[in-house]
């Protein structure tokens, strides 16, 4: 019984595309994984679900429950910020007098949406020229892997502030910035796992039984290529949170007065230095990313677990 | 109560009083002083009055020696020692470190010589002459004299100067050599105020010919030792100076750190002795702190929403005044400035200047009026577009209280918060509406050619009135003092009814220091007091 | 082996290049240009023309990237346009920051990492294991910002509440060029802890799920069936095979270390390569940028070919590529 160990695509953070190599560990997990298999949630995986379905509850409905707007303050004539928890003002107020609690509910469905959508972008246009390329034989695989190398190669942050600086910050451009800086990520994994399909001896004999390449993607590739994608996939959500995050650091990100929270965090990191203040307000957002990544963990840690690695689980 | 024939520590003769305060500076107590007076013929009173005033002005008595490191809010690769091209506040520190202005400006907004003895202007204002001072050096040891002026001030004149105050110096004919220690300013138009363009940080003297600015020499209190833009610099001590209160620190190093979170860390944990630009939510922490003190120098810079009155939505007079109406002044400057500003009436002349005008009755907030004004206007719930970006404290938060308190009124208010960089290119003077921060210049009426005249350059609120730009030419010539108040008046007035800004506070400048930080400016222009300090300060644990 | 090696190298220096074309482009993308960002607020449209002409601003695009290149090839970075500085002399005036850092941090963190893995991989599934799990995985999480600002809370501002002295310092001061080893560690303590946690915990998680993985391969399993003890199989074999992508991890971490730390230099006030870079895009200074970014992705090339050779060395199978 294990809940965490066989969290190896875990491992394909947002530095450690392994470029040359991870044909590898691609190749052994897929030995024997099994394209359609179901699988059951352990314990440790409800939990995770329990907690990654809150927050988007939270999300979804966060806007409708939330006991002011979060641009509203609950004590109007109150001119000081950083107010402790008291009636009226669940988590206390923030750095310009709102309620807390109110822009956590905002933000989560804002957070939770860019990481989320972000991905999603990653993954297609990754998985698609991923794939594709290792479908199109050399040449383009070349010329796209190339390109590819010199985008990774550039912090993921320094990118993302050209793109911002340029086209100025909003939610869609935040959205489309991680999806295209992640996607160069997504296509190593997916090129790499595609590469290792497409000498699969079930991949040669659909091509020898005279297969067209769109068959052999969809039926063949894609099946047996999605488990691993999967269990990537909540991880770079999370990176994708934190790219956000960063860049609200760095005045980039989901501009104010929206409540996002990567920018709760900042915007109230002032809090440690203003006389008397209470520190929920930095707190509460953080606990909010650390229990929505530890949720997602969880589940990521299932999935993997039963991608591969059998003997390990059984060990 | 001290009785008139009471020998006290200020009525002692100079060298008596110096005696005193050499005594308790080498250690002397109470009761030494006092035999010490009492000998020569005090009463035991007295005695100890005076060694209590001793005690006092020796703590207020500048110590030589020690090193203080200053942290400005921002730097990077862009850092100069070029007077010529300064744009930031660490810029205008280290101008202030390392050389000398023909004259400086002072607390009550006077100029006073600094380089520059004797300033003469003729009859009209029209032609200006300059004695130099003399027996100044170089830090590289050569002699400063009427050259350096000319080859310093000519870098501000012509169409492809490079300088960054090129245009303030568009009203000067030419310089001219007339002596060694003698030069002459030929102005297009008469211009009285001169002075405070010559007090700038970017007027300051550099050496004839010099292209080449990593290690300047300059005349001023610090010589630079080491400068890396964007890393650090470091001076010390000028031990020829030509004045002769100050330089009294060995040493100062300056950078800048860009988070105010940092920033307020490193001070309150005394890796820095003084710090500009206090976030106003750390003032109370810094005040509580027993190592720090809050700086604040008093000023009339101020932050404003400049409305494009050429254009549709934002020049519609009464969208305009629904928003100042909807502003509330009170709110911004105890929440957002904790009560370092005052509330600023739609004028850019704030009261920090000699020319203020105290009669406009301040405009209240009134979500009423405002509302008629709004329904007035026929905007409905068409977006407005209003674009603010961190440019000083409160600009953020200004464009929240605002959108917050518009969308009471049925106001749709689309605020955009942008980067900082870019700023000043890429959205002021071109959007419609967006916030814009100001820091104070000498006199009004520099403020107002620079900002409202129909013609200026920088007119953002692209406003136009002939009654404004005769006024405004007009006082420049009046003597009479209650004419010249009645003009400054009606200046502020127009723009107070008809302008485009909504201005709803002058600000202070607010930096903090270390307790044993001592010899702080309070000139009105800029952070760091006016960035005046270098030459004065001193550590009162040196 | 070796062509390989002679391989890899020219494709790193073809993508070193693309690098600087990419962002030539991306820099002219953005709005203004370095003369409207250096004369401020105050400029006139003859002043802008003026600067531009001196910088070569005024040249048309294909031009001043020739101009830029042909230099490069000379061995010339160039002036920056931010200021007048010379490209070389500011980056020798920070990059010992960004070394000094991303040295000490790997010197500290990675051993510590290692161990820490590995001994979770030893014990999966044991309290042990959870827990190193749990914290890594919610490290993961948090924003740098906010470890770094615990960081200071804890060893500065609490330390001296409780021991009268302040532990490290806030900002990094002074002239660190002279410093020796073990004054360099007091004044960088804050941010190496914070890249510490940082990398620790991806580093953690990747040691443990290498080792894990090999040991799921057929012939540990046979070992393991033959009832060899599990502490030896990890020592003795799987530790070796799972070389290959630790070290892949640890060169990435590196790379990271070196370019993607400006949240943290800004945070701690130390001005190392990573900040520089994004100034130069604050100033649109694009031979900065350039610069810059070709030393970065150079780093990552020559990081990424000494992992490689790392995990072909250690595992025979890699040294046939099929």
């Amino acid at each position: 019984m294990s809940d965490f160990t066989t969290d190896k695509k875990a491992g394909h953070g947002e530095h450690y595309v392994r470029p040359f190599e991870s044909e590898e560990i691609a190749f052994e997990e897929l030995q024997d994984a099994a394209p359609s298999a179901r699988f059951k949630l352990s314990v440790s995986g409800w939990i995770g679900a329990i907690i990654v379905s809150f927050w988007v509850f939270i999300g979804v409905f966060g806007p409708f429950l939330a006991p002011y707007h979060e641009n509203d303050l609950p004590f109007p004539d109150d001119y000081s910020e950083y107010q402790a928890p008291k009636e009226g003002a669940f988590l206390g107020t923030d750095v310009e007098d709102r309620d807390v609690m109110s822009r956590i509910m905002y933000g989560a469905g804002r957070t939770i949406g860019i990481a989320f959508a972000g991905t999603v972008l990653a993954y297609f246009l990754g998985v698609v020229l991923g794939i594709g390329a290792a479908v199109a034989g050399p040449w383009v695989d070349m010329i796209v892997s190339r390109i590819n190398d010199a985008f990774i190669s550039l912090p993921t942050i320094m990118l993302g502030l050209v793109v911002v600086t340029a086209v100025g910050s909003s939610i869609p451009v935040l959205i489309v910035t991680a999806g295209l800086i992640y996607m160069t990520i997504v296509y190593r994994l997916a090129r790499a796992i595609g590469m290792e399909i497409m000498v699969m001896d079930y991949v040669e004999a659909a091509k020898v039984r005279g297969e067209g390449i769109w068959w052999i993607v969809t039926k063949e590739i894609w099946p047996n290529a999605a488990m691993p994608l999967i269990s990537d996939f909540g991880l770079r959500l999370i990176y994708v949170i934190l790219f956000i995050s960063s860049l609200s650091f760095l005045g980039m990100g989901v501009q104010p007065p929206q409540a996002d929270w990567g920018l709760m965090v900042r915007e109230n990191l002032g809090a440690f230095q203003t006389y008397g203040a209470s520190l929920l307000p930095v707190v509460a957002p953080a606990l909010a990313i650390a229990t929505l990544t530890v949720g997602i963990n969880l589940i990521v840690d299932d999935i993997s677990a039963h991608a591969g690695g059998k003997l390990t689980k059984a060990m | 109560m001290r009785k008139l024939n009471e020998p006290n520590f200020e009525g002692l003769s100079d060298r008596d009083r110096a005696t005193v305060v050499e005594m308790v500076k080498k250690g002397a107590n109470r009761r030494e002083v006092m035999a010490w007076m009492m000998a020569a013929g005090a009463t035991a009173a007295a005695a100890g009055s005076v060694f209590g005033g001793a005690k006092e002005a020796w703590a207020n008595t500048p110590k030589k020696g020690g090193r203080m490191v200053i942290s400005s809010d921002q730097h990077g690769p862009a850092d100069t020692l070029d007077p010529a091209a300064m744009t930031a506040s660490i810029d205008y520190i280290r101008s202030r470190m390392v050389y000398n202005g023909l004259v400086r400006m002072q607390k009550d907004l006077s100029y006073a010589p600094e380089l520059a003895e004797e300033i003469l202007p003729n009859a009209d204002a029209s032609e200006w002459t300059f004695k130099l001072k003399k027996g100044v050096e170089w830090h590289n040891g050569k002699s400063f004299n009427a050259d350096d002026v000319v080859y310093t001030m000519n870098r501000h004149l012509g169409a492809d100067s490079k300088s960054v105050v090129n245009s303030l110096y568009e009203g000067v004919e030419s310089w001219q050599k007339v002596n060694d220690h003698e030069v002459k300013a030929i102005l297009k138009t008469p211009n009285a105020d001169l002075p405070a363009i010559l007090g700038l940080f970017q007027s300051k003297i550099i050496p004839d010919g010099q292209t080449d600015f990593s290690a300047a020499p300059g005349t001023g209190p610090f010589k630079v030792a080491e400068f890396k833009p964007g890393v650090r610099c470091v001076v010390q001590r000028n031990e020829n100076y030509h004045e002769e209160n100050g330089p009294y620190l060995d040493e100062i190093e300056s950078l800048g750190i860009g988070d105010s979170v940092a920033r307020v860390s490193a001070l309150l944990a005394g890796d820095i002795d003084i710090m500009a630009n206090l976030p106003p939510k750390s003032i109370e922490q810094i005040e509580q702190d027993s190592g720090t003190e809050v700086w604040s120098t008093p000023s009339s810079a101020y932050i404003t929403f400049a409305c494009r009155q050429d254009m549709d939505m934002s020049g519609n007079r009464d969208l305009v005044r629904a928003m100042q109406l909807l502003m509330d002044r009170e709110r911004l400057v105890k929440g957002v400035f904790k009560g370092q500003a005052s509330v600023g009436n739609d004028h850019p002349i704030g009261p920090a200047y000699f020319d203020h005008c105290a009669d406009i009755p301040q405009r209240p907030m009134d979500p009423d009026q405002a509302k008629f004004h709004f329904e007035k206007s026929g905007i409905g719930n068409t977006p407005i577009p209003v674009i603010t970006a961190e440019v000083a404290p409160g600009c953020v938060e200004m464009g929240t209280y605002l959108q917050r308190e518009a969308s009471k009124i049925g106001m749709n208010i689309d605020l955009k918060k942008v980067t900082t960089d870019g700023y000043w290119s890429a959205v002021w003077l071109k959007e419609a509406i967006c916030a814009v921060s100001w820091n104070m210049r000498p006199t009004a009426n520099i403020m107002l050619t620079l900002a409202y005249e129909s013609k200026a350059n920088w007119n953002e609120t692209y406003w136009k009135s002939e009654q404004f730009d005769k006024l405004l030419v007009e006082v420049r010539s009046v003597t009479d003092a209650a004419k010249r108040k009645q003009m400054y008046c009606d200046l502020q007035t127009l723009i107070h009814e008809d302008g485009g800004s909504i201005t709803p506070v002058y600000r202070n400048y607010v930096d903090a220091v270390r307790t044993h930080v001592k010899g702080l400016t309070y000139v009105p222009l800029n952070a760091f007091g006016g960035a005046e300090c270098p030459q004065y300060l001193w550590r009162d644990d040196a | 082996m070796l062509s390989l090696i002679v391989q890899r190298l020219l494709i790193g220096v073809v993508t070193v290049f693309a690098v600087s074309l990419i962002i030539f482009i991306c820099t002219q993308w953005l709005p203004g240009d370095a003369a409207e960002i250096r004369l401020g607020q105050s400029a006139t449209e003859a002043n802008k023309a003026a600067l531009r002409a001196e910088l070569g601003l005024d040249k048309p695009l294909a031009v001043q990237y020739m101009n830029w290149a042909t230099n490069f090839l000379q061995g010339d970075l160039g002036k920056s346009l931010a200021g007048d500085r010379s490209i070389s002399e500011s980056i020798g005036d920070r990059y010992q920051s960004t070394v000094t850092v991303s040295v000490l941090t790997a010197a500290i963190g990675i051993p510590l990492s290692l161990f820490l893995g590995i001994m979770a991989a030893m014990f999966p599934s044991t309290l042990y294991d959870r827990i190193l799990t749990f914290v890594s995985v919610s490290l993961v999480a948090v924003p740098d910002f906010f470890t770094a600002t615990l960081m200071v809370l804890i060893f500065v501002f609490a330390w001296d509440a409780v021991f009268g002295f302040q532990l490290a310092n806030v900002v990094v001061i002074g002239n660190t060029q002279d410093m020796g080893v073990f004054e360099l560690v007091g004044h960088y303590a804050l941010p190496i802890a914070t890249l510490c946690f940082v990398i620790a915990s991806q580093v953690i998680r990747m040691t443990r799920a290498a080792v894990l993985n090999v040991m799921s391969s057929p012939y540990i399993e046979m070992a393991i069936l033959k009832g060899v003890p599990r502490k030896r199989i990890i020592l003795r074999h799987a530790l070796l095979n799972a070389i290959g992508p630790i070290v892949n991890v640890i060169a990435l971490n590196l790379a990271y270390l070196v370019s993607g730390v400006v949240v943290i230099e800004v945070y701690f006030a130390y001005n190392g390569l990573a900040t520089f870079m994004v100034q130069g895009v604050q100033q649109r200074d694009f031979i900065l940028v350039q610069s810059i970014g070709m030393l970065f992705c150079a780093t990552y090339v020559i990081l990424m070919l000494i992992a490689d050779i790392a995990s072909i060395v250690s595992n025979p199978r890699l040294r046939h590529p099929k």
